[in-house]
Order: C-alpha cells, then sequence, then structure tokens
C-alpha cells in the first residue's frame, strides 16, 4: 500500500530515501510547469533544480494546513519564475525566440505549416498576458488541475479561479486579435 | 447568456478537454446549436490546450538532480546529526540572566530594607 503523502513528507525531513520518491512523483510536473513558463528546457532544468533545492532546505517549514504539498511546491517553482525573469531582465515575449527555433523547425524550415505559425502566434499571445493568467492556463492545460486544485496553488476560492479563466480567454482573444491587425 | 452561464460553460468545457487524452485540431467538438460567442472562446480554449503540450524532462537530467539532491539530503542530515539538538537562543539566555540579577536585587533590596526596619524598631525600643 502506498504511504500517505503527508508521513512521506515528514519522513523525508530526515530520510534522503524519502525525499527522492517525493522528487520522482512530482518532477515532470514541475519540469512541465516552468518549462511552460519559460518557454526553454535549459531554464526549465535550471529552475527545476532550484526548485527542488529550495524545497529540501525548507522542508522543516511546510505545514500540512489543507494545503498539499504540490501546491506548496507549485509555489516554489512559481517564485523561481518571476525571480528568474525579474534576475534576467527578460520580458516574456523573449521566449518566443527559443519557440520559433525548436531544434525540429531549425533542421528542416520547410516544415513550418500555417498551423505551426498560428500556434505560434497564440504561444505569443500567452506570454504577453500577465504572470497570473499564463500560470492559470499552464495549471489547466498542461497540468491538468482542477479548478478546486488551481485555486489551492493560487490561493483563491474556486469561483475566482474559473472567473480569472473566463477574462483570461478575452484577454487572450483580444491579444491575438492585435497580432493580427499589426 | 449570462456571464455566470458563460462562466459556468467555459469551466465544465476545460474540464471536458483534460479528460480527453488527445485532441486533435481537425477534429472540433460538435458545437451545433451554441451561442456563436461561447462556440469562439470554446474553440481558443482547444486551442490554447493544443499549444500546451506537456514537456518532459530528459532522463539524464533527472537522475543527475535525483543523485545532486540526495547528496545534499546526506550531508544535511549528517549535519543535523553532529550540531546535536538545538541549543538555547543567544536572547533566552540573556533574558534569564537579567531577571536573575532583577530578582537578586530584589531580594537584597528587601532584606536590606526589612533589616533597616527592624534596626530602627530596636533603637526607638533603646531609646524608650
Amino acid at each position: 500500500m502506498e504511504e500517505p503523502e503527508q508521513l512521506l513528507v515528514e519522513r523525508a525531513r530526515t530520510d534522503p530515501a524519502a525525499f527522492a520518491s517525493l522528487y520522482k512523483t512530482y518532477v515532470d510536473r514541475m519540469y512541465n510547469y516552468i518549462y511552460q513558463r519559460t518557454g526553454s528546457h535549459a531554464d526549465a532544468e535550471d529552475l527545476t533544480a532550484r526548485t527542488f533545492l529550495r524545497a529540501l532546505v525548507h522542508l522543516d517549514s511546510f505545514v500540512f494546513r489543507g494545503v498539499p504539498f504540490s501546491a506548496w511546491l507549485y509555489r516554489i517553482a512559481h517564485n523561481a519564475v518571476v525571480n528568474w525573469y525579474r534576475d534576467q531582465r527578460r520580458h516574456q515575449v523573449v521566449t518566443l525566440d527559443t519557440l520559433a527555433l525548436s531544434a525540429q523547425e531549425s533542421e528542416r524550415p520547410e516544415a513550418v505549416t500555417q498551423a505551426r505559425e498560428q500556434e505560434r502566434a497564440l504561444l505569443g499571445a500567452m506570454h504577453r498576458l500577465p504572470a497570473e493568467r499564463q500560470e492559470l492556463l499552464v495549471l489547466k492545460f498542461s497540468e491538468g488541475l482542477t479548478n478546486a486544485e488551481i485555486g489551492r496553488v493560487m490561493g483563491r476560492t474556486e469561483g475566482a479561479i474559473k472567473s480569472l479563466y473566463h477574462r483570461t480567454l478575452l484577454d487572450l482573444r483580444e491579444l491575438l486579435g492585435k497580432t493580427k491587425t499589426d | 447568456m449570462r456571464h455566470e452561464e458563460v462562466r459556468e460553460a467555459l469551466a465544465a468545457h476545460a474540464d471536458q478537454l483534460n479528460t480527453v487524452n488527445s485532441l486533435s485540431a481537425h477534429s472540433p467538438p460538435d458545437r451545433g446549436g451554441q451561442d456563436p460567442e461561447l462556440g469562439a472562446l470554446f474553440q481558443l480554449a482547444e486551442r490554447v490546450k493544443f499549444a500546451l503540450a506537456p514537456a518532459r524532462p530528459s532522463e539524464d537530467f533527472t537522475l543527475k538532480l535525483l543523485t545532486d539532491l540526495t547528496e545534499v539530503a546526506r550531508q544535511r542530515m549528517r549535519r543535523d546529526i553532529l550540531i546535536g539538538p538545538p541549543k538555547p537562543r543567544a536572547e533566552l539566555i540573556i533574558g534569564a540572566a537579567v531577571a536573575l540579577v532583577g530578582g537578586i536585587a530584589y531580594l537584597i533590596h528587601s532584606y536590606t530594607r526589612a533589616a533597616r526596619q527592624v534596626g530602627k524598631s530596636g533603637q526607638r525600643a533603646h531609646t524608650a
């Protein structure tokens, strides 16, 4: 039978093997979350490492109070991304360059189709959204979290997340419209 | 359509998208009879879902990071064992010392006053 996560987290404070178990459970999710926010595999690796190192160092400060361990990890990853943007003084649209130069396309430039162009425009518009809206879309569509789970990660109610999602789609549509007219 | 209805419809649609394993851009779900405004937002949500296909880290990276983290965790554990249980903080020691000195001063003061009173009453008795 699988060990309850709360016990595993408590054990991880003194047992490296238990921390390794938590790491294996969450590394793919954290990496994906960070990658979708930065658009770069190299930066995703760097920030994933920082996220887990920080989690290890501050594990003693984590207390189960209705917030799951994953929500705590997402907060650390989110802060790592925010600091990354601030420290590098990168604007969110810069990551488009990385997206535009994906390995596949640089090897076969003729394979850039209209659908791919549209996807690129969409990703560009998404990266121009405010950080919390980008976070919402990544948590919802790339991480597959429910509204209640997203609410716990972002410290909001389920209803607030639904409203934010609605506003995000409207803003995204507007940004896409602007891209077309530019 | 009311704002709340749109909000709920979008949320339900997003949940539905997450339960579908693979989304094909060529076969969008049937939206017959829907509000065109809502239909356009559904379509946009589907494009976002498609664009945010999950990315996975390389196996080399995950293994190396696991090794590094395990080593850091072991070092921390060894250090905690060497340091032993947490020692009282300096502030607590200073506070306790101040309280002790204050207590002693109070006792000295009380005893001195009591001794003076005893002395005075002794003098009065003596002069009387």
